[in-house]
């Protein structure tokens, strides 16, 4: 009941809830692009501030844009950890059998660090503020020259909306039955690994059955109302990309060519 | 006392932006052997309500006692509150996922500490008492079975514990009629052999037949409790809360504007067609 998913959305009216979702698709793509490409001190600062400047301007709270890269947290530790111990480098500043700490190995590690937080940072800013659908939509619009090489893209958009619609639903669903089979006294938290696996079969059992009989359900709607899919397939409304889209890829691809050429 | 339960507040997804009340300084009891009805309009907190008292939901604000016991203290034993605590969920034939009905009404025995023939001999009872034919449904898958059949076998795995004590959340939703009929007269029997029965349900007819008191939730908030026939007595309050009455009370409401004496506090057809027959034969011709 009180589940809320890392990166869900969360309704709003900033610059960047409001901004086409293709363009925010494609900007995301360029901005990763852009992170790996950065290599300097200076470049940094620029990629930085760009994606704060972004993060800022999707009003979001900070501890939810940043909420799971506080989450793993332990997990960036050891990267960085691994990174300084282990990075080989001519010269070392302290050294003990393989382990070794160099100013390298200490570049490396940050490096590592700072594009893992900057693209977490990224796509929690886009999934916070683009709905579910609209980036369906978008990731399709994308894909669909791939048509031309005899991709269907349609069924394939098809499929990952259904797939991204239902993923609440079937959380709803196995949160309801685990509630009802503790009720009448299964335990998943407590017990030993191997108690919990035996706690299992009331939890999947319920929940693959009833996941199969609303893809059933679903299908006949579907057919029912006359979807026939693949090339039959429309949109409800298509526009082309507003002037603002194109204004924010250009800003990305052109952090994209600074980090490149510049730095 | 069976359910103490003393000024509960609940916020859902305290600190985001998405936080909302959901229950708000609520403080009732509920004595051994009563009948009592929940109604509330959609999103009134009864869930909430219903899974803080079933200790399915940790309590933040406010304490909740069942048989006098705090079920949130610390070092309380769930397990023990599983034993005499059945709780019935909507559309509860979800939940079976056992080979055959008999393994799954038997399910919540698992750590009972049970002989094999002593749970065989509850699953038999409880089986029978839903009024399926046992030697039949044992070995059958319990999807197999129709759709009122799964909902008989889903409650007899909650009565197959025997607890002294049944929160049921919408039992009446998605039975045709017979099988609403023959589920309340289980109840009702339940209760009468002592369970104290808690039952969330809009189903307005149906509490006006089994229950004997009946709390409405508003917002969050507390707004009516008492027997049944007097909450029910005041429609223009009900309708204010988004709720109906059970048909059996607004006959009697419109027969009385018609000049007819019935009393106003009528729940169900067992006592509006006496009154009217009395009313009829006290008053002459109509």
């Amino acid at each position: 009941m009180n589940s809320q998913l890392t990166g869900q959305y969360i309704p709003g009216t900033s610059i960047m809830h409001r901004m086409d979702a293709r363009a925010k698709f494609s900007g995301f793509l360029l901005l990763i692009a852009a992170v790996i490409l950065t290599g300097t001190i200076k470049g940094y600062l620029l990629t930085i501030s760009f994606i704060l400047i972004i993060a800022a301007l999707s009003k979001l709270p900070p501890e939810i844009a940043t909420g799971s890269v506080r989450r793993m947290l332990p997990f960036f530790f050891v990267v960085f950890l691994l990174n300084v111990l282990f990075f080989e480098s001519e010269t070392p500043l302290w050294q003990w059998g393989i382990v070794t700490i160099s100013i390298d190995g200490i570049a490396q590690g940050a490096n590592i660090l700072l594009r893992i937080v900057l693209i977490l940072i990224l796509s929690n800013v886009l999934t916070l503020t683009t709905p579910p659908m609209a980036l369906m939509a978008a990731i399709e619009s994308l894909m669909s020259p791939l048509r031309f090489i005899g991709v269907p893209v349609g069924d394939v958009s098809m499929i990952l909306s259904v797939a991204v619609q239902f993923i609440p639903t079937l959380l709803r669903e196995t949160d309801d039955i685990r509630t009802a089979q503790t009720a009448r006294g299964a335990q998943f938290e407590s017990g030993k690994l191997l108690d919990r696996a035996k706690a299992l079969p009331p939890l999947l059992t319920p929940i693959f059955l009833s996941a199969f009989k609303r893809a059933d359900e679903l299908a006949v709607a579907m057919e029912a109302r006359g979807y026939r899919g693949g090339k039959h397939r429309t949109k409800k409304a298509s526009q082309p990309m507003p002037v603002s889209g194109w204004l924010a890829l250009l800003l990305c691809a052109a952090l994209c060519a600074l980090q490149i050429f510049l730095f | 006392m069976s359910f103490e339960i003393k000024s509960l507040s609940y916020v859902y997804q305290r600190g985001t932006p998405l936080e909302t009340p959901a229950l708000e300084n609520v403080s009732f009891s509920i004595g051994d052997g009563e009948f009592v009805g929940i109604m509330g309009h959609t999103g009134c907190g009864k869930s909430t309500l219903l899974h803080l008292m079933a200790g399915l939901l940790p309590a933040p604000a406010g304490t909740v006692l069942i048989d006098g016991e705090d079920i949130n203290r610390k070092g309380y034993d769930r397990s023990v509150l599983r034993r005499k605590l059945g709780v019935l969920f909507q559309f509860p034939e979800s939940q079976l996922f056992e080979s055959t009905v008999e393994k799954d009404v038997a399910f919540g025995l698992k750590h009972s500490g049970l002989s094999t023939k002593d749970i065989e001999q509850r699953v038999q009872w409880a089986i029978e008492t839903v009024g399926l034919d046992y030697s039949r449904v044992k070995g059958q898958s319990p999807l197999g079975l129709s759709g009122g059949e799964k909902r008989r076998a889903a409650i007899a795995g909650v009565l197959a514990v025997q607890p002294r004590h049944l929160i049921l959340d919408e039992p009446t939703v998605g039975l045709d009629p017979m099988g609403r009929e023959a589920l309340l007269e289980l109840l009702v029997k339940l209760n009468r052999d002592g369970m104290t029965i808690l039952m969330v349900s809009h189903d307005a007819d149906s509490l006006g037949e089994a229950a004997r008191r009946l709390l409405v939730l508003h917002q969050g908030h507390l707004a009516a409790d008492g027997p049944i026939g007097q909450v029910f007595a005041d429609m223009d309050a009900m309708a204010d809360w988004g709720l109906g009455v059970s048909q059996s009370r607004e006959a009697a409401g419109l027969l009385a504007r018609k000049g007819l004496e019935v009393p106003q506090d009528i729940t169900s057809y067992r006592q509006l067609l006496p009154a009217v027959l009395t009313a009829l034969k006290g008053g002459g011709s109509p």
